[in-house]
């Protein structure tokens, strides 16, 4: 479930970073609250995390298939190392990935977090597997829990991965059929994944049972230093109100020039417009980077240096093809580019062959 | 992908880092900051603009002749990366209904829409590649420790990435030994699984803290010490500024475009 950068827009790509940098300042804060540095956490968050890796390295036949698979492994970090260790765990080992395997982009670093560890350790740890382990931590109810986390987890975050590829407009897939494709691939690898985690965590509960962290419903109910009870409920209506204003309020929203553009209308005969090469070139700049002018969404339309206009096309209104230009700039522009990146190559290499003559 | 390979992977970009060359002496901040950028405009660009593009080559060169990293090595990663990106384009030629002619040859835009996809992919796993041949492990938590990175998760990425040289290490020693004992079994059976990871972990979990123990006795305070310690200086500056203003003019006009005009 690793997305490159490729398949994500600037756009989706920064969003999902802020929700991921949202979600590591929440699990540090929660975290923060015990002496992480005095407590065995450091060590074992270290090992933990490399030891998720090198497990994904050991192949396991996956039974009547003929194929194999590996342990994914987020819902094994939150269940040795409790949901916001286990987060933090996770993201570090997803961008060593990024960083030295090119498994997953940078860029798509942030999604892939958020799809890999939030529906895992985030909901369906704490809502699913851990309820089922506090009340006993038998075999059934170890793969129970694992299997049912495991499966929500991975379809959650494979939802989330067509909704991000769609959203930055990569594939011509229609969103059902990217759905249906992806979601049942996943829920065979969920069931996959939960069934190993479940044999992982009922071997280290024989072997030493105080590692799997599952503490009763109690303990789990602390309140946060930084955020009061009073305040979470004010953020809560805080945030459905702005979901409600901007999700149905805003379709009401008035057309009608705000304070300032009606003073300048009603001074001026129309909005004054800046001249010169540099508001030109901010302008160029702005158009190119807003994702939402007006507020609404741009258009998608391809851009009109497409390159298809610089490809020599030949039109006919009648012919039902687009017309989209006569030349053949493009190419020929993009072929010196390339033998200009590879002569620049060719003659650094030859002057630093000669030099180590 | 084989343990044993996946181990040696790592290897080579941690023995390539230490390696002096013209990029080494640039600071880490400085190769994040220009390689985030990089991936952003490439990015930026709409699915059917293709020429465009096309300058952005020169960003994955210069850093593979200057920074004198194996072009087989990066040219494997992407190829282990395309399949992935190239099965969900691959529905562009045959959905975009949207077409083009060129010498009299129609076809579909999803093509176009495809090639830049594939050539996307190419330039942002290049670059992010790059940057960790050219900075390394070291260089990374450098990065993010001066780029105010809270310390703990600065220091677990140190602490993973080291365990992760042990730990991969007997991986590869436990596959190695159970092939011996069952060699007509291409993977490990599910039964097998969980014992022989189960015990990996249990394992390293005890020598893990008995480092950590160590650490604490010769006066650990909970930040990873870095090697290079790197700060940007007029050097970086000048790097980040020459790469902005050749992204910034290659997004803004179609170099290609330009080219050609000129030259037909």
């Amino acid at each position: 479930m690793h997305m490159a950068d490729a398949l994500l827009s600037p756009q989706v790509g920064a969003s999902m970073w802020a929700a991921t940098i949202g979600l590591e300042a929440y699990a540090l804060n929660r975290l923060g609250r015990e002496d992480v540095l005095e407590s065995r956490k450091i060590p074992v968050m270290g090992v933990t995390g490399a030891f998720v890796f090198a497990a994904q390295m050991i192949n396991f036949a996956i039974p009547a298939t003929g194929s194999s698979g590996h342990l994914g492994g987020g819902l094994l970090l939150a269940a040795l190392l409790g949901p916001y260790a286990g987060f933090i765990v996770l993201s570090i080992v997803l961008a060593i990935q990024a960083l030295f395997f090119a498994d997953g982009g940078l860029l798509a670093l942030g999604a892939n977090i958020f799809n890999m560890g939030f529906f895992t350790c985030f909901l369906a740890y704490p809502l699913i597997t851990r309820p089922i382990l506090v009340k006993g931590r038998t075999k059934p109810r170890i793969f129970a829990s694992s299997v049912t986390g495991a499966v929500l987890g991975l379809l959650f975050g494979a939802f989330f991965v067509v909704l991000e590829t769609t959203a930055s407009g990569i594939t011509e897939l229609p969103f059902f059929a990217f759905a249906s494709l992806m979601l049942p691939i996943h829920l065979a690898i969920g069931v996959v994944e939960g069934v190993v985690t479940a044999l992982v965590l009922v071997f280290i509960n024989n072997e030493e049972p105080s590692l799997i962290e599952v503490k009763s419903t109690e303990s789990i109910k602390s309140k946060s230093v930084l955020m009061p009870s009073g305040a979470k409920k004010a953020v809560a209506v805080l945030a459905v109100c702005a979901v409600l204003l901007a999700g149905v309020v805003s379709r009401f929203a008035s057309e009608h020039p705000d304070g300032l553009e009606w003073a300048i209308e009603r001074t001026a005969s129309a909005e004054p417009e800046a001249d010169g090469v540099l508001y030109e070139t901010l302008a160029s700049v702005q158009e190119k980077t807003g994702f939402l002018p007006d507020y609404g969404f741009k258009p998608r339309e391809p851009a009109p240096d497409a390159d298809a206009s610089s490809l020599g096309l030949s039109t006919s209104p009648d012919s039902g093809i687009d017309d989209i230009g006569g030349s053949v700039a493009g190419l020929v522009g993009s072929a010196m580019v390339l033998l200009a990146a590879a002569g620049a190559g060719f003659v650094v290499m030859l002057s630093r062959r000669k030099a180590r003559r | 992908m084989d343990a044993s390979k996946i181990m040696d992977a790592l290897r080579r970009v941690d023995e390539h880092h230490i390696r002096k060359t013209p990029l080494s002496s640039i600071d880490s901040v400085s190769h994040l900051i220009v390689t985030l950028s990089f991936i952003i405009t490439v990015l930026s660009f709409q699915k059917y603009e293709l020429s465009a593009l096309v300058p952005f080559i020169f960003f994955p060169v210069a850093m593979l002749l200057f920074g004198d990293i194996p072009v087989g090595m990066l040219l494997r990663r992407v190829a282990a990366v395309m399949p992935a990106v190239l099965l969900l384009g691959a529905f562009n030629p045959v959905l975009d209904e949207r077409q083009a002619e060129i010498f009299g040859f129609v076809f579909s835009m999803g093509w176009v829409s495809l090639l830049s996809l594939t050539l996307k992919c190419a330039l942002t796993v290049t670059a992010a590649l790059a940057l960790v041949c050219v900075t390394g492990a070291d260089g990374i938590c450098d990065a993010l420790r001066r780029l105010h990175v809270p310390k703990l998760i600065v220091s677990q990425f140190g602490f993973t990435y080291r365990y992760i040289h042990t730990l991969g290490g007997e991986a590869v020693n436990m596959l190695c030994a159970y092939r011996l004992r069952a060699p007509k079994r291409r993977f490990v059976s599910l039964g097998q699984f969980a014992p022989m990871t189960g015990s990996m972990f249990l394992r390293s979990l005890k020598r893990a803290e008995d480092i950590y123990a160590a650490m604490r006795c010769r006066g650990f305070n909970g930040v990873m010490p870095v090697s290079s310690n790197s700060r940007l200086d007029f050097k970086g500056f000048c790097y980040i500024l020459l790469w902005m203003v050749f992204f910034i003019f290659a997004r803004i006009y179609n170099l290609p475009q330009i080219l050609g005009n000129i030259m037909l």
